[in-house]
């Protein structure tokens, strides 16, 4: 083993660590600051028991810098359709059915290819466990996660049963809030194709996330006030036990009624050591949501 | 590249579309298969009228125009309740109930705990 490769596992265990310690960091500053639920990570927010909220996100994505000798340039549109439905005030039942176009531009043979799919659907169950409503618009709330993803996916996904558990935080105050989450899936099936994004092998995957929400308007509720106008910055992580590692932000907006959400979020890279599937070079998601 | 702007364009047309441009709900309900009504009135607004009187409950972490919905929704599903406000400032929610089939306070705090949200007070 030479001076280089030790000085580059080195530089790249320690920017692991640093990417752990600043996911970790953030679920724990989250558990001392204050939030309703940005772009691409769950919140501790929750239905009342009968109701149900629908979900539609698209997101376009652009990935490049492809280092498994495929040479792979992915543009990706993925529209996922969420129900959630409260089984109780602290217990609520999640699925998603993701789709996706995927268009491959590789000059391997074989390798294009440009067509409309489905993925691997994911169901999930969050059991608020702790809550503590501190003032009129004041609450810090946990919740655990339970997830299964179902393969339900054509060429997408890796096409297992895998299961998921989480834990995630949120606290608002005044016009701030924060969630953090921690989750951990369990991969169990390769199909054999070469990884596009996170979740796409057979590797376990930790993803740490944390985000911030402002409210822009209005600075304060008063009788006339019909929604609220929010800032949101997020930072999503992932480590992969291949050693894949990824730090992302989104940025974001969303405007909050009473019965329905419009939100916007860009997902940049900060720190990607990827090293078998290719880089995201950027994301712009869309989406609203419904409240029956 | 098109077919993807296309796409965007269309989920946020059919988001638009959907929610019907909402912001000025200012529908009065007496059903819970209405659509929500949560006015951010205050609590003394509230009055009584022949057949129905008002209770104002107080209620704690409602930080969003959604959080009032599912108050709202919860208290509208119990008998006697006709009307419901909240107050997200303040935290009051004032309920409309009539004299007749008045709800219990039981049956009111147990509406807020479906919710969600905390019950720290009542008002006659």
């Amino acid at each position: 083993m030479n001076a280089n490769t030790i000085l580059s596992r080195y530089i790249c265990a320690a920017s692991r660590m640093v990417c752990m310690a600043s996911g970790f960091a953030a679920f724990f500053i989250a558990a001392t600051a204050r939030a309703q639920q940005s772009f691409q990570m769950p919140s501790a927010a929750q239905p009342s028991t009968g109701a149900v909220l629908f979900r539609q996100t698209g997101e376009y994505m652009k990935f490049g810098h492809d280092p498994t000798g495929l040479d792979r340039d992915i543009d990706q549109f993925k529209l996922n359709t969420q129900i959630a439905f409260g089984l109780t005030s602290d217990l609520t039942l999640m699925a998603l059915v993701p789709a996706y176009e995927r268009d491959i531009d590789s000059p391997q043979p074989g390798v294009s290819n440009d067509r409309f799919r489905l993925g691997d659907s994911h169901f999930m169950l969050k059991y608020r466990f702790w809550q503590d409503d501190t003032g009129a618009i004041d609450t810090k709330r946990a919740g655990l996660l339970a997830g299964l993803d179902v393969p339900t996916g054509d060429g997408i996904g890796n096409g297992g049963w895998d299961p998921m558990f989480g834990v995630v935080y949120t606290e608002i105050h005044g016009r701030n809030g924060i969630n953090a989450s921690l989750r951990y899936q369990f991969n169990t099936h390769d199909d054999g194709r070469t990884p596009v994004t996170v979740n796409d092998g057979l590797e376990d995957t930790l993803f740490v996330d944390g985000s911030y929400l402002f409210r822009l308007s209005p600075a304060v509720y008063d009788a006339d006030t019909h929604g609220a106008l929010y800032a949101m910055a997020e930072v999503n992580s992932t480590y992969e036990t291949n050693g894949d590692t990824e730090v992302l932000i989104a940025p974001g907006l969303m405007y909050e009624a009473r019965n329905w959400v419009v939100e916007l979020s860009v997902q940049l890279p900060v720190y990607q050591a990827l090293d078998h599937r290719p880089e995201l070079d950027c994301a712009i998601g869309l989406g609203f949501r419904l409240f029956f | 590249m098109n077919k993807h702007i296309l796409a965007m364009c269309a989920l946020v047309s059919a988001g638009v579309y959907l929610t019907g441009c909402g912001g000025n709900e200012t529908v009065t309900s007496n059903s819970p298969l209405a659509p929500s009504h949560t006015s951010l009135g205050t609590a003394s607004d509230s009055h009584s009228d022949a057949g129905t009187e008002s209770v104002v409950l107080m209620v704690h972490g409602m930080s969003c125009p959604l959080c009032s919905s599912n108050v709202d929704k919860q208290l509208l599903k119990v008998p006697g309740v006709q009307d419901v406000k909240v107050d997200l400032n303040t935290g009051s929610v004032s309920v409309k109930v009539s004299k007749s089939n008045r709800p219990t306070h039981q049956q009111l705090a147990a509406a807020i705990h479906e919710s969600g949200f905390t019950l720290v007070g009542e008002q006659k």
